[in-house]
């Protein structure tokens, strides 16, 4: 395969991976009854969006045989608050625990969504030549590093309150 | 060295956690399609994996009370992989599909939760010195390749590899 057909397939791959997130967010967010992870939901959804349009303007660019210059979206990262205990659910989400099986569920697929983006980023990364699209895809994967650490933070504080309190649900 | 209770436990609560989210996904996504044959097959799948659920808890009341541990009967599904090119959707829902739909992304997920089972299930059906868990963990790792091949092969029709 030719290296730009082999990039345009990363490129498209890399499209499908961020839809694929915003699918699931935009799903949870419905789902979801906490205020809190409503807005948190959304906004995991509107980062794996704003990751498309990079990833769309990337394609265009080689496309049209222009150089993807990776200073000009270096600054778009939004970043995900995760200095609370509590960075994807409200404080008063844990005194549900007992009935909050979807949401416990959206961050262990989550997580595991996030994990696979990384990996992903980090392999385009490896493969890719040229040093603004090296940059982009590391910073990609930097980025969905910040969700994973968010998910992973409000799994850690929750998990065994809601093992114990769901006694192995749904039994 | 047979496991101690409390190590096979911890590894019957890992797979429990891992059915559920199958579960709660597989539900959401049937509340979520349009598509009236997605929405069975997808009602069908969370049903599976409650199923498993079940199966699981079996073996864990059977350890905690030194119980000996049986295993039911698969429920049998009606889907099948091999007899239909399109195993959970219409063939009609082909002629509305949009590149970056909900249904693909379900699709793609479904196998990233299908494929982190059947590999947590064949790891432990290999390392486990307890028979029951062995088989147990053996069976599931088959029924999980089962619900993969057809997401699978969902996905390639509808992206016209089939």
């Amino acid at each position: 395969m030719e290296k730009q057909e082999r990039l345009f397939q990363i490129v498209k791959d890399a499209i499908r991976v961020e839809n694929d997130g915003y699918q699931f967010y935009r799903m949870a967010e419905d789902k979801t009854t906490d205020p809190k992870g409503k807005e948190v939901f959304a906004s995991l959804a509107r980062d794996e969006t704003n990751h498309m349009q990079i990833l769309k303007s990337l394609y265009q660019k080689v496309k049209e045989d222009k150089q993807f210059k990776f200073d000009e979206i270096k600054d778009m990262k939004h970043i995900l608050e995760t200095t609370s205990e509590s960075p994807i659910f409200s404080e008063a989400f844990k005194g549900r625990l007992d009935q909050s099986h979807f949401e416990m569920s959206a961050l262990s697929i989550g997580i595991l969504l996030e994990k696979n983006s990384i990996d992903f980023y980090k392999r385009s990364a490896q493969e890719a030549e040229e040093s603004d699209i090296k940059q982009l895809f590391a910073y990609l994967a930097d980025w969905e590093g910040e969700h994973l650490r968010a998910l992973v933070k409000q799994q850690k504080l929750l998990q065994e309150d809601y093992w114990t309190e769901a006694r192995f649900y749904p039994f | 060295m047979l496991e101690k209770p409390a190590q096979i436990i911890s590894v019957l609560k890992e797979a429990t956690q891992a059915e559920n989210d199958g579960y709660h996904f597989y539900k959401s996504a049937a509340a979520r399609t349009r598509d009236p044959k997605g929405k069975a097959a997808f009602r069908s799948l969370a049903q599976d994996e409650l199923d498993h659920a079940s199966a699981l808890k079996g073996l864990q009341h059977a350890v905690r009370s030194k119980s000996k541990f049986k295993l039911g009967r698969k429920r049998q599904t009606k889907r099948s992989s091999h007899s239909t090119k399109s195993p959970l959707f219409s063939t009609q829902f082909k002629k509305r599909l949009k590149e970056h739909n909900f249904e693909l992304s379900a699709l793609r997920i479904g196998q990233m939760l299908e494929r982190n089972s059947l590999e947590f299930y064949s790891k432990h059906a290999r390392r486990s010195r307890n028979p029951e868990m062995k088989s147990l963990f053996g069976y599931l790792a088959e029924w999980e390749k089962d619900h993969l091949r057809a997401l699978v092969q969902q996905e390639r029709y509808l992206r016209g590899k089939l």
